[in-house]
């Protein structure tokens, strides 16, 4: 049996540990809202946008925009994948990555040439292993996106789609589908699909920007404008999974933290309980060695 | 004369919200005035400026806008700007580096490089912001 300075020293390092796992979890907490408050600033723009692009498309009527049409073969395409520059996160990461490397396998077995677009730090390290060099990365923005970053990804998939360097590019993330759970999501944001910005639309149906767009009249006319509003769309599609992941990672934060953290307890309670039935052990033997001694000097 | 309800949104924030009497777009076919009771529009916006004038009387509000789109009904004018930002605290001598750095770096890029309309886009930007930084 372990001795009782054994225990101890045991009892005070998961002590700490958990100090700092509790601290971690507090940190992700107060995270949490600021993220949320950055996709509330957001929500504005894009639902105002996928309203305004729903009345353009209906205007125009069937579309035969380029960013619409799915192209009968697939040779090429892009993955970007969303993760987080840190770690601790429980599966936060590797659940993306695995479905983004899964996808990028697949692709290749059928001789479709994918490239990678990876932005957090835990990215890269990870296709790195499996010899992938991403085409594009970014790192220390995972907590605070941007829409520079944003702009950047966007850019680089569209002209590469518009060149017919890739026919489909998909966006791998974690969607915060509130404080504490994450839903793992892949998209295509090219070709565009008409539903996604209906949706859209119709969800932001209630608020003032979203609501008086039903103007019929266009500048220069609704075609060039469609033209501009697409690639924006796009351009929107990807900032809003790069806010929702790092939502998603703080609230993924938090609650691993908060299992580290019971797990901590539970484990000192543990260590505290053998603790004390090793101490109580080494008095009972103290007491039965005195006990026993005074009856051998009696005995004589 | 009733008033507008102006905003400026950017992808990343809602930049402005407030009364005014008379703003100026950037329209695609030339700059557009627009006062209460305009008739219903959406268009596009050129690189520029957008001059708003407070309902409250002062002076002149600008924001420099890049591309982005507009909408207008008789009460309000939405402005969905790409980007945008007010000049009032930049210098234009870092503008002007800027602008020299992806000039160079444009150089060294081959013509059909998918990062080419990113960095193209940065220039026109920082042109146009050094353009209402100068025009001033």
């Amino acid at each position: 049996m372990a001795g009782l300075r054994d225990i101890k020293r045991r009892i005070n390092s998961v002590q700490s540990t958990e100090q700092i796992t509790h601290t971690m979890e507090m940190v992700a907490t107060a995270k949490i809202r600021h993220a949320t408050e950055r996709i509330a600033e957001a929500t504005p723009y894009s639902e105002a946008m996928a309203k305004t692009l729903a009345n353009v498309v209906e205007h125009i009527g069937n579309s035969d925009h380029p960013f619409f049409r799915v192209r009968p073969e697939k040779k090429t395409a892009i993955g970007i994948a969303i993760v987080s520059d840190r770690g601790l996160a429980g599966g936060f990461n590797s659940n993306v990555l695995r479905l983004a490397d899964k996808w990028r396998v697949a692709n290749e077995r059928e001789g479709i040439a994918t490239e990678i677009i990876v932005c957090g730090k835990k990215g890269i390290g990870f296709f790195h292993y499996r010899h992938v060099t991403p085409v594009m990365t970014f790192v220390d923005l995972s907590a605070d996106p941007t829409a520079a970053e944003a702009r950047e990804v966007a850019s680089y998939a569209r002209s590469a789609f518009e060149q017919e360097k890739a026919d489909e590019v998909v966006i791998f993330y974690n969607h915060a589908r509130n404080s504490a759970d994450q839903d793992l999501r892949q998209e295509t944001i090219l070709p565009v699909s008409p539903e996604s910005f209906k949706k859209e639309a119709e969800e932001g149906a209630e608020t003032a920007e979203g609501k008086f767009a039903s103007s019929s009249e266009f500048e220069p006319d609704a075609a060039t404008v469609l033209d501009h509003l697409l690639p924006a769309y796009v351009q929107t599609m990807v900032y809003h999974a790069l806010l929702d992941s790092a939502a998603a990672e703080q609230g993924a934060r938090r609650k691993a933290m908060k299992s580290a953290t019971d797990n901590a307890s539970d484990m000192i309670f543990t260590l505290n309980r053998m603790y004390n039935r090793v101490r109580q052990g080494a008095i009972t033997t103290e007491i039965t060695e005195i006990v026993g001694g005074a009856a051998a000097l009696e005995e004589e | 004369m009733p008033n507008l309800q102006v905003e400026i949104v950017t992808p990343e924030r809602k930049l402005f919200s407030d009364e005014a009497s008379f703003v100026v777009l950037p329209a695609a076919n030339g700059e557009m005035g627009v006062y209460a009771r305009h008739e219903p529009v959406v268009t596009l916006l050129n690189y520029g400026s957008v001059r708003v004038t407070p309902a409250e009387g002062g002076d002149v509000i600008r924001y420099t806008v890049a591309g982005g789109y507009a909408q207008v009904d008789g009460e309000h004018v939405i402005i969905l700007a790409d980007r945008a930002a007010t000049t009032e605290d930049m210098k234009a001598d870092t503008i002007g580096v800027k602008v020299d750095e992806i000039k160079e770096q444009l150089e060294g890029l081959a013509e059909d490089d998918s990062n080419r309309e990113f960095l193209e886009n940065e220039l026109k930007w920082y042109e146009t912001l050094l353009h209402e930084l100068t025009a001033k």
